[in-house]
């Protein structure tokens, strides 16, 4: 084996293999009382730009799912996925209703990874080669894909319900902070969610 | 597999399959920042070639209390220019004073500022000067906060969390951009509902102050110029909060005071945690000082027998660490986090720490239960130099209650050949797919089936040895095929630093030319890859692949089991 210092990298001691990896944040902002949308939102309307973060935190995972849905393509879908946050920081003057923080980003998202399809299937020089570059749901099992491609089917309030529980970890009281919808409307939105995906789980899985 | 029952565990999957992404929140706020800052002067772009030196340091000055501040929101672009050419004669800006709100440049484990404490007034003290070479340097005080900048290095010490934040070349040192940060305050002069309202003059400390009230959504501010010099004397801010009218801050302005030694020469304490921005390299120096200062506690305090597992105290974390020997080379310290940001799994523990891409240990030879991937460790794992793989192995998996056993089967072997062509120029030979293109630019780095992904030349022997490791990376079943190097291609030899000044250089002037053979190596990963994979060393090397079945050790994960 040849060992010299690559550019770039660390040299691994005998006996070590490389030492590269994927990148995942495990930012601790759970640690503090769960904040709304709505109050994040005027915190950061109030010039508290650094509020922003914990609304990043909380809807990072959504935002990559509805990009990586629409996009097909882990790249991509991280540019849009960090284009979306900023844009929807520079237009939040415009949103009157801080508790629907979530379904705004949701919709600026969905816009931004929409633009990003069409500039690709624009983009001459892709056209000899994107049949070339197999889907890539980056980080996604088979199982996982179909579940995404699942949830993204699910009605908008479904949807970010689903999101808070099962991506961010949040319980019913949180999410109910967060969105300001009242705890028992959070339960019913996630067990028609989980009734929905059920259903179509098991159509999905009798093909 | 998930049931329809158990569809939330699925879910769960996904959430972790999704992750997060290093620093996005951090990225977003820098984007943000940026944008403000980049942005051209809208209402009078020919002042950025008139600026002096001197003004220039003095506008940074102030463009850093921009963000704390934003008080030019309040004047207009007239006025703006006149505060600038008074500006221009200042020395020193000093700035004091208290705000209820603290700014950082590294939020993300800072308590999220609120409205709960809103009677508590941080103090504010902000010195902005010229050090002796030239360099615009500053000292900034916000609460428990302290931000210095010299030349191009900025040190953020965060005392509530006991945080250093250090960050080298991450902003522009083209102090005109920098100074067009307050452009993007001087735009809301433009905004719609903005009201401006002149406060007339009043007298104090034997001068004539004239005022501004500008009032934007629930925000209102107060702005106090000195009227014979133009130059900034006071600035308040009020917000209306639902408990009320709260004052948010209140600052004072004063020039050419002679900026205090303490000042002048504070450098900000140690901390354990240490965050890294920019450009900065120190991140080695963090993780050489930890592995140094392991070294030290080993001789204090023996560890018994040869291997021990440290927990990271205190949560520290480095952004760059690797396997580095003690100082007195009777350990061996290895990092079992990735970063920062993230633990590592025990996927990642066999992919980048236990197999390697020769030897027993070899890639593919690993079978971990998927039940046992998301397993994690935040520790260092220190080892007496010498220590027996299989001890340290166990040691590791001990933790979590598993075992490592070795059985022999007959495993798929690929045995590389190649048919003896003269090998194109490595520029000649690319990635089975190319790269993606977007705004005429190749994008590197996208991880997917066949795609380049070292980003840089490549040998013979890299490229196999990189095939090997990744095609069954991800799955650990140790069922896919080991690739076995009878090409007979030459190797490019050892780094010798006698030699080379470093490995970059002998990279440039030995490797590059004579060794390497493609311009990257194409990720080939999971049995899916395996077609293209053939084709492709075939196409471009004329390397083909004859398949065998050899008996084989396999690593085997499991359970501890009581009695064997």
């Amino acid at each position: 084996m040849t060992i010299f210092p690559i550019p770039g990298r660390k040299t691994a001691a005998p006996g070590h293999s490389r030492g590269d990896g994927s990148n995942i944040p495990n930012f601790n902002l759970g640690r503090r009382s769960v904040k709304s949308d709505s109050e994040l939102v005027e915190l950061v309307k109030s010039g508290q730009v650094d509020a922003y973060a914990e609304l990043v935190v909380r809807y990072e995972r959504q935002v990559r799912a509805a990009a990586l849905h629409a996009v097909r393509e882990r790249n991509t879908a991280e540019d849009v996925t960090q284009e979306a946050f900023v844009a929807a920081f520079e237009t939040l003057g415009r949103l009157k209703d801080g508790a629907k923080f979530g379904a705004w980003l949701m919709g600026i998202a969905k816009h931004r990874a929409a633009k990003a399809v069409r500039a690709r299937c624009r983009s001459p020089a892709l056209v000899g080669d994107i049949a070339t570059i197999p889907a890539d749901n980056g980080p996604l099992s088979d199982l996982s894909a179909l579940l995404l491609e699942l949830v993204e089917r699910l009605p908008e309030h479904e949807r970010l319900v689903v999101g808070l529980k099962n991506f961010q970890g949040h319980s019913i009281l949180e999410i109910a902070t967060i969105t300001g919808r009242p705890p028992g409307t959070v339960t019913k939105q996630l067990s028609r969610a989980y009734a929905r995906l059920r259903y179509w789980y098991s159509k999905e899985n009798s093909r | 597999m998930i049931t329809p029952e158990t569809i939330e565990n699925g879910l769960a999957q996904l959430g972790d399959e999704l992750g997060t992404q290093a620093g996005l929140a951090q990225r977003v706020l820098d984007d943000i920042r940026s944008r403000q800052t980049l942005r051209p002067f809208p209402t009078r772009p020919e002042r950025h070639v008139l600026f002096t030196r001197r003004s220039l340091v003095a506008a940074s000055a102030l463009g850093g209390m921009v963000s704390l501040a934003g008080w030019w929101s309040l004047t207009s672009a007239t006025l703006y220019a006149r505060v600038l050419e008074a500006l221009d004669g200042a020395k020193t800006v000093h700035v004091s004073g208290w705000s209820r709100e603290v700014f950082r440049k590294w939020p993300l484990e800072a308590p999220l500022k609120t409205t709960d404490g809103a009677d508590v007034r941080h103090t504010v003290d902000a010195w902005y000067w010229t050090d002796a070479p030239k360099e615009p340097a500053s000292y900034e005080k916000f609460g428990p906060v302290v931000v210095v900048r010299r030349g191009g290095s900025l040190r953020e010490y965060q005392d509530d969390v006991k945080l250093l934040f250090v960050s080298d070349g991450g902003w522009p040192k083209n102090y005109a951009e920098r100074f067009s940060a307050l452009a993007e305050h001087l735009k809301t002069l433009d905004a719609p509902g903005l009201s401006k309202e002149k406060l007339g003059t009043r007298s104090e400390g034997g001068r004539t102050l004239s005022g501004w009230q500008v009032t934007q959504g629930n925000r209102l501010e107060e702005f106090w110029l000195d009227a014979k010099s133009d130059l900034p004397v006071r600035f308040a801010r009020w917000s209306n909060r639902p408990e009320g009218k709260v004052h948010v801050f209140d600052l004072t302005f004063s020039f050419d005071e002679p900026v205090p030694t303490t000042v002048a020469s504070y450098e900000p304490p140690e901390a354990e945690t240490i965050r890294y921005g920019g450009s900065n390299r120190n991140a080695d120096l963090a993780w050489r000082r930890h592995v140094q200062e392991i070294g030290l506690r080993l001789q204090d305090q023996p560890i018994p027998g040869r291997v021990a597992l440290l927990p990271r105290e205190n949560g520290k974390t480095f952004s760059l660490q690797w396997t580095l020997p003690t100082p007195d080379g009777k350990f061996w310290v290895v990092p079992l986090d990735l970063d920062q940001y993230q633990r590592l799994s025990l996927r990642d523990f066999f992919r980048l720490r236990a197999a390697t891409t020769a030897g027993e240990r070899i890639h593919g030879t690993w079978r971990v239960p998927l039940e046992f991937h998301g397993l994690e460790l935040r520790h260092d794992l220190v080892y007496a130099d010498g220590t027996a793989w299989q001890e340290w192995m166990q040691a590791v998996l001990g933790h979590f209650g598993l075992e490592l056993v070795d059985v022999v089967e007959q495993h798929i072997v690929w045995i590389a050949r190649h048919d003896g062509r003269k090998l194109k120029p490595w520029k000649e030979v690319n990635p089975s797919v190319p790269y993606i293109i977007k705004n005429g630019k190749e994008v590197k780095g996208l991880v997917a089936p066949g795609i380049g992904h070292m980003l840089r030349p490549v040998t013979m022997e890299e490229l196999l040895n990189d095939f090997n490791a990744e095609i069954d990376s991800r799955e650990l079943t140790a069922k896919l095929p080991i690739l076995v190097d009878e090409t007979g291609l030459p190797k490019a030899p050892a780094f010798d630093p006698q030699t080379h000044k470093s490995g970059q250089e002998f990279f440039d002037m030995v490797v590059k030319p004579n060794y390497c053979v493609a311009s990257d190596s194409p990720l080939f990963q999971g049995a899916t890859s395996l077609a293209m994979a053939r084709e492709w060393y075939a196409r471009e090397f004329g390397i083909t692949f004859a398949e065998e079945q050899r008996p084989t050790t396999i690593h085997l994960v499991r359970r501890k089991q009581n009695g064997d």
